[in-house]
């Protein structure tokens, strides 16, 4: 697959002040920690997002905290209510300092 | 009132067959439903595999050794090749002429996982020609390049390429020929599609026509028609794209018989028949699978 | 700075002191005035993400480990042919600038806190992922109200194993 980090933001038609959905995935292996090797026997180390953010226009909107729970190649999707058109910024943050953004213009109807 | 009912009946029936009416199914047919819904909600709501297409995008735009890409003939983003990936597999008069009779004839890279026919190599005469190796033969002998590996482990830039071109008739009717010089191989193709085989004894019909919708174990038997149109497919399983003969090598493989080569004969054969189960749905590439 | 999100209304703006049931309860004794949301940064719940056992995950979490059934829907498949890929959807049916965040358990899960979810300023309490199931177990979805509130729902997911797809 495409590398770790690559992701992706879709956004609904929004009208103003309605909420509309927005989709985002990102790859990342989720790697719990747990797991073994099964060539080496040694554990993979963790290796998760742990941080989500989401601007819209520079105003944070939506944030979430994940555990390494969520499943690999990361998908969430959350509603944003736009007054107005803009940009839609998310990024993620994961435990080894990894940092991955998107965007997405939201044209308000 | 009788006409309608029996309308209704079989419309209901019809409904619960393909798992869309979950609402009416009761018990058992309902929590069938329900499974294959979360993998639906999976499927449309983002389906992690069609970033491939975009990795296959960059492909087709990447120059070869003597400066042409795919894009240089095939148009920038490939809009030249609109619907014609639905047309595949073909039968053609020589299969695979890349100008190379030399070399070995399969390609073991290790073990059963990379076990392939030899992308370098030609194959002569008529025969079954898919998708795959129509990229390689332009890749051999239109931009001097190096052909791909066909294999699921080597193959990623096959792969992406693959998913790439199939997508670009996305939405169109697959159409693959059974008639005429195809007739002899759709033949073929069904008789292995049909026989028994295996320690289990079991044909691709047994699960896939005669046991449609049921389960075995915890997974539902999905019905031939509508497989092909999706592969490649996204696997939630390997959260990875997965070629389709990768998925017939992986299913004689559990039903404990022998699996082929890649671009083996008998799975090119098994392509016409197998695929033109599904003629007339929809191209949706890469689909998504448990 | 500015909401543009009218609907959001007042937030309570959790300081990062990682005590976040006591926040919570003194915003609820009415002694924290809720403000308008700046740019907010919660700090990650690590501790409530390790925390074993379904009751000590939801104390981490919330600062209690009981809430209220009902306003909130789980949309989650009875049996998930694939416990590494469970869809589900949370959502209530509170209003939105009343909704202040979801937390996730899944109860048979080593650590059961899953997520936690900042609805900020979205306009809809609604939100979707997907999670890893080890085994059948519960899932809970609780919805924390911006005064302190917590209401719950739970289903449980029936993770089988593999048939023929291998």
């Amino acid at each position: 697959m495409a590398k770790t980090g690559t992701a992706r933001i879709r956004v609904g038609s929004a009208q103003k002040g309605q909420p509309t959905q927005v989709r985002s995935l990102i790859l990342h292996p989720m790697e719990t920690g747990l797991r073994k090797d099964p060539k080496t026997g040694e554990k993979i180390p963790a290796h998760y997002i742990q941080k989500v953010k989401a601007d819209f226009n520079g105003e944070r909107v939506f944030e979430a905290d994940w555990s390494v729970a969520i499943s690999k190649n990361p998908y969430m999707s959350y509603y944003l209510a736009p007054q107005s058109s803009g940009t839609l910024k998310m990024t993620w943050e994961d435990n080894q300092g990894g940092t991955y953004t998107a965007e997405a213009e939201v044209k308000v109807g | 009132m009788k006409e309608r009912l029996s309308i209704a009946v079989a419309t209901i029936a019809l409904l619960a067959w393909t798992g869309q009416a979950g609402a009416q199914l009761t018990g058992e047919e309902q929590q069938r439903a329900v499974s294959e819904e979360g993998a639906e909600a999976i499927g449309e709501e983002f389906n992690p595999g069609e970033l491939d297409i975009d990795e296959g995008k960059a492909l087709f735009m990447k120059e070869g050794p003597n400066g042409k890409s795919c894009a240089s003939c095939h148009g920038k983003n490939g809009e030249d090749l609109d619907g014609v990936a639905a047309k595949y597999p073909k039968v053609v008069d020589n299969v695979y002429p890349t100008g190379n009779t030399s070399g070995p004839d399969l390609a073991h890279k290790g073990q059963k996982q990379g076990e392939e026919l030899n992308p370098a190599k030609a194959i002569k005469g008529e025969g079954v020609r898919t998708l795959g190796m129509q990229i390689n033969l332009c890749r051999i002998n239109q931009m001097d390049a190096e052909p791909y590996s066909f294999s699921q482990k080597h193959g990623t830039d096959m792969r992406y390429m693959t998913i790439f071109v199939k997508s670009l008739s996305n939405g169109q009717p697959l159409d693959i020929k059974t008639t005429g010089k195809a007739k002899e191989y759709w033949e073929k193709g069904k008789e292995i599609y049909w026989i028994k085989r295996g320690q289990l004894n079991f044909s691709c019909g047994t699960c896939h026509v005669q046991n449609a919708g049921m389960r075995i174990r915890g997974q539902i038997l999905s019905n031939v028609r509508g497989q092909y149109n999706k592969f490649p497919t996204f696997r939630m399983k390997k959260q990875q794209t997965r070629l389709m003969h990768t998925r017939y090598r992986g299913c004689n493989r559990r039903i404990r018989a022998h699996d082929l080569p890649f671009q083996s004969a008998g799975y090119r054969q098994l392509e016409v028949y197998h695929g033109s189960l599904s003629n007339g749905l929809p191209m949706k590439v890469p689909g998504h699978s448990l | 700075m500015r909401v543009t999100n009218d609907n959001t209304g007042r937030r309570s703006f959790l300081k990062t002191l990682g005590a976040t049931g006591a926040v919570v309860a003194a915003a609820g004794a009415g002694l924290m005035k809720p403000v308008k949301s700046l740019a907010a940064n919660f700090q990650y719940p690590k501790k409530a993400f390790d925390a074993e056992g379904m009751d000590a995950a939801m104390q981490a979490a919330m600062g209690t480990s009981s809430a209220t059934e009902g306003n909130v829907s789980l949309k989650a498949p009875t049996i998930a042919e694939n416990g590494a890929v469970v869809p589900i959807t949370a959502s209530s049916d509170l209003d939105a600038d009343k909704v202040a965040k979801f937390h996730i358990f899944v109860a048979k899960n080593p650590a059961p806190y899953t997520a936690r979810f900042h609805m900020v300023g979205t306009g809809r309490p609604e939100v979707s992922t997907r999670i890893k199931m080890g085994e059948t177990s519960n899932i809970v979805a609780v919805a924390e109200t911006t005064d302190g509130k917590f209401y719950k729902a739970t289903k449980e997911v029936r993770v089988t194993i593999g048939g023929c797809g291998g």
